[in-house]
C-alpha cells in the first residue's frame, strides 16, 4: 500500500468533511478498509470482531476528523484508532482466543488435501502472531499486511524507526521458533 | 561488518528497504559465507509463510454500514467551534485564492495587489505568503472601501483617521452606494466589516499609500464594473464564511494562523483529554463565546493560571486565585473572600469580560491590579454590572473619559476603586450598556485566546478534565 500519491487526496477528503460533506468520507473508507479490516483481523483473529473494530475505527475516525494531523499521513492516524478498537473489542471478551476462534477457510480449489493443508498453515501462522507480545505483532502486521516501509511504521506507530526494525526482527526471530522451530538466533 | 549490520542487510533485503551498496554487501557476504546463505533462506521461508495469509476482504456492505452510521451521526453531531472555524478559514482561503487565481489572469489590478503584498512583505517567502493571505482576505474589503470612497481618500490620512472615516461611512449609510453594490452595503453594516476595519492589518493596509493608489486605480474600478466581483461575492460559501466572525477573525490574523500551525497546538487538539474537553457541551458553548473567550485570555487570568495550575483552582479557591491576580492586604483579601459571589457574577458577566479584554483595562489590571480586584469584588460593581443605568454608561462611553482611561489608567482605576465612584456605581446604574457598546467589544482580542491555548498553563487545565469540569459547572 503505497500512501504517498493519496495523502493529498485524503487531506483534500479530510476537509470536506469537516466543511460539512458526509460524503467525502466514503472515498476514504472504501480506500482503506480492506487494509484496515485484515490488520483488525490479524490483530483479534475474528472476522466478527475485526467487522466490528474497522467499523468502530471508521466512525471514531469521523467523529475526530477535526484533531487530525494533515502532516501525518491519514493511515496512520487512522491505525491508531483502530487499535483502539482492537484494544475495546478484546476487553470486551476479556481474553484474546484467536486460535480457537478462527476459522480455517477453505479456498476453492480441485485439490481438497492442499486446500485443507493451506488452510491449516494459515491457522498456524495466525495462532503464531497471537502469541507474539501485541508491540511485535502490531510490526509484522503493519509491515506484511499493510505493506508499510520502515518509515511509515514509524510514523505509524510513533515510534524511531530503530525501535521498528529491533522490534520486526525479534517478532520474525519468535516466528521463526514457533513456525519453523528455529532453534538459533537469525 | 558488525552483527547488528548483517541482520539489517538480511531484514532489509526482505523488506526492500536495502541501497544499492548495502545490496551489494549483501551479496558479497553471501557469496562467501554459507551460513549467511542458510540464515537468508530460514527468513524468506519464514517471510513467505506469513505472507501466506495475505490480506482479507472486508464484510460486504461495511461501508455502507459506515457510511450508515456517519450520516446519523453528523444529523445529530455539534461541529465544535474550533472545527468549523478551522475548516472555515481553509475553505475561504482555498475560496479566495482560486477567485484572485481566476482573476489574476483576467485583470491586472489582483495580480498588482498580490505583488504588492509580496513586495510590502519584504520577499521574504514565509512572510510574503503569510501578507498575500491577509491580503487576499482583505481585499474583498478593501474593494468595498473603494466603492464607499470612490478612490477619493487622502493617502495622508493616518491609519486612526482611515478607520474612523470607514467606521463613519458605516454608520451614514451614504446613499451614493450604487444598487449593485447592495451585497457590498450590507456587508459593510455588518459586524464581521465592523470587526475587521478594526484590524491592524486593515489599519495599515489602509494606510499605505501604495494600496490607495491602488484602490483609486483604474483597474480597479474597472474591477467593480465587473459582475465576478458581485458574483464573487454572492457566492454562498464565501458569504458564509466571511459571515462567520470567527472565520473573519481568524482569516487577518496571522498569529491565528500561526497558533494552528503549531505543533503545540496541534498537539494539545489532538490530545484526548483535551478533545473530550473541547467537546464538553459547557466548555464548547464557552468557548464559543467570544466574550468568554476573551476573558480566559486577559493576561492577569492567564498568569493566574500559570501560577496556580489551572484554571480550576482559579474559580475553585478565589483567595488564592486573586492573590496571584495581585490582590494586596488581608482586608481587601477579606472582602474579595466575602464577596466570591459578586466576582464569580464578575467573571460569568460576558460584558465584563469585554471590558476584561479592553487593552486599557489590562494595562491597569497589569498597574493597579490590587486596586481593579477590590473593585471587581465590590458588590457595588457586582450591582452595576447588573443594572441598565444609563449615567455610568454614558459617562464611559463619553469620548473624553474614554481616552482619560486609555491615557492614564492607573489614575482612572484609582477612581474606579474610590468611595465616590462606588457610590456612583450604587445610585447611578451599572456599566452593561458601556460594555454592550461596540468600541469597546471591538477591543476583544482572538490572538489572547491562542495565547491561552498555547500557555503551557492553560493546557494542563485543558488536561486536567476533573478539575475543569468542576470549574466549568462552578463558572458557567
Amino acid at each position: 500500500m503505497s500512501f504517498s500519491v493519496s495523502a493529498d487526496e485524503d487531506t483534500a477528503l479530510v476537509e470536506q468533511c469537516l466543511r460539512g460533506d458526509t460524503n467525502a468520507f466514503r472515498p476514504l473508507v472504501e480506500r482503506y478498509q480492506k487494509v484496515l479490516f485484515t490488520v483488525a483481523l490479524r490483530m483479534l483473529g475474528d472476522h466478527a470482531d475485526a467487522s466490528d473494530a474497522a467499523q468502530n475505527a471508521f466512525v471514531r475516525a469521523y467523529e475526530k476528523l477535526g484533531t487530525y494531523d494533515r502532516t501525518h499521513r491519514f493511515f496512520s492516524w487512522l491505525y491508531r484508532i483502530l487499535l483502539n478498537e482492537c484494544l475495546n473489542v478484546q476487553r470486551s471478551r476479556r481474553r484474546f482466543e484467536p486460535i480457537e476462534r478462527i476459522e480455517p477457510t477453505l479456498a476453492a480449489t480441485d485439490d481438497p488435501h492442499r486446500a485443507a493443508q493451506d488452510a491449516e498453515v494459515k491457522a498456524r501462522v495466525q495462532a503464531a502472531l497471537a502469541q507474539l507480545p501485541r508491540p511485535y505483532r502490531e510490526v509484522v502486521i503493519l509491515r506484511h499486511f499493510a505493506d508499510l516501509s520502515y518509515h511509515e511504521m514509524a510514523e505509524t506507530l510513533a515510534i524511531p524507526e530503530k525501535t521498528v526494525k529491533s522490534r520486526l526482527y525479534s517478532a520474525r526471530q519468535r516466528l521463526g521458533e514457533l513456525l519453523l522451530g528455529w532453534d538459533g538466533e537469525r | 561488518m558488525s552483527e547488528m549490520a548483517d541482520k539489517d542487510l538480511l531484514h532489509g533485503a526482505l523488506d526492500g528497504a536495502l541501497t544499492e551498496p548495502e545490496a551489494e554487501r549483501l551479496r558479497d557476504w553471501l557469496a562467501r559465507d554459507p551460513a549467511a546463505r542458510a540464515q537468508a533462506e530460514d527468513l524468506r521461508r519464514l517471510v513467505e509463510l506469513v505472507q501466506q495469509l495475505g490480506s482479507a476482504e472486508p464484510p460486504a456492505g461495511l461501508s455502507e454500514q459506515v457510511m450508515a452510521a456517519v450520516a446519523a451521526r453528523a444529523e445529530r453531531r455539534p461541529v465544535p467551534w474550533w472545527e468549523r472555524w478551522a475548516a472555515g478559514v481553509r475553505g475561504v482561503r482555498q475560496q479566495l485564492s482560486e477567485w484572485f487565481a481566476h482573476h489574476s489572469e483576467r485583470n491586472n489590478w489582483s495580480g498588482e495587489l498580490l505583488r504588492w503584498a509580496s513586495g510590502m512583505a519584504g520577499g521574504g517567502a514565509i512572510v510574503a505568503k503569510k501578507a498575500l493571505w491577509a491580503v487576499a482576505g482583505l481585499a474583498v474589503i478593501a474593494i468595498l472601501v473603494f466603492v464607499y470612497y470612490n478612490g477619493a481618500r487622502s493617502v495622508d490620512q493616518g491609519a486612526e483617521g482611515t478607520i474612523a472615516g470607514a467606521n463613519r461611512a458605516v454608520g451614514a449609510q451614504p446613499s451614493s452606494v450604487n444598487a449593485k453594490t447592495g451585497d457590498a452595503q450590507k456587508f459593510l453594516q455588518s459586524d464581521t466589516f465592523n470587526r475587521m476595519m478594526k484590524s491592524k492589518d486593515v489599519r495599515n493596509l489602509l494606510a499605505n499609500a501604495d494600496f490607495c493608489a491602488l484602490l483609486a486605480s483604474e483597474a480597479v474600478e474597472a474591477a467593480l464594473r465587473d459582475g465576478d466581483v458581485e458574483a464573487a461575492l454572492k457566492n454562498p460559501d464565501v458569504a458564509a464564511a466571511l459571515a462567520d466572525a470567527d472565520v473573519a477573525a481568524a482569516l487577518q490574523d496571522s498569529e491565528i494562523q500561526a497558533a494552528m500551525a503549531d505543533a503545540e497546538v496541534q498537539a494539545a487538539l489532538r490530545d484526548e483529554t483535551v478533545e473530550a474537553a473541547l467537546r464538553d457541551p459547557d466548555m464548547e458553548a464557552a468557548l464559543r463565546d467570544q466574550d468568554t473567550r476573551a476573558l480566559l485570555m486577559n493576561d492577569e487570568i492567564q498568569a493566574a493560571l500559570k501560577n496556580q495550575a489551572g484554571l480550576a483552582r482559579l474559580f475553585a479557591d478565589a483567595e488564592a486565585a486573586l492573590k496571584t491576580a495581585g490582590v494586596k492586604g488581608g482586608g481587601s483579601q477579606a472582602a474579595l473572600k466575602a464577596n466570591q459571589s459578586a466576582l464569580q457574577a464578575a467573571l460569568q458577566n460576558k460584558l465584563f469580560a469585554a471590558l476584561l479584554a479592553d487593552e486599557a483595562f489590562e494595562a491597569a489590571l497589569r498597574s493597579q491590579n490590587g486596586l481593579m480586584m477590590s473593585l471587581l469584588s465590590d458588590d457595588a460593581f457586582e450591582a452595576a454590572l447588573k443594572s441598565d443605568g444609563r449615567l455610568f454608561a454614558s459617562l464611559l462611553t463619553d469620548g473624553a473619559f474614554d481616552a482619560a482611561l486609555k491615557n492614564n489608567a492607573g489614575l482612572m482605576m484609582q477612581l474606579f476603586a474610590s468611595d465616590a465612584f462606588e457610590a456612583a456605581l450604587k445610585h447611578n446604574g451599572g456599566a452593561a450598556s458601556l460594555f454592550g457598546n461596540v468600541e469597546f467589544q471591538s477591543a476583544l482580542k482572538e490572538e489572547a485566546f491562542i495565547a491561552a491555548i498555547k500557555d503551557n498553563g492553560f493546557q494542563a487545565a485543558l488536561k486536567n478534565t476533573a478539575a475543569l469540569q468542576a470549574a466549568l459547572n462552578k463558572a458557567y
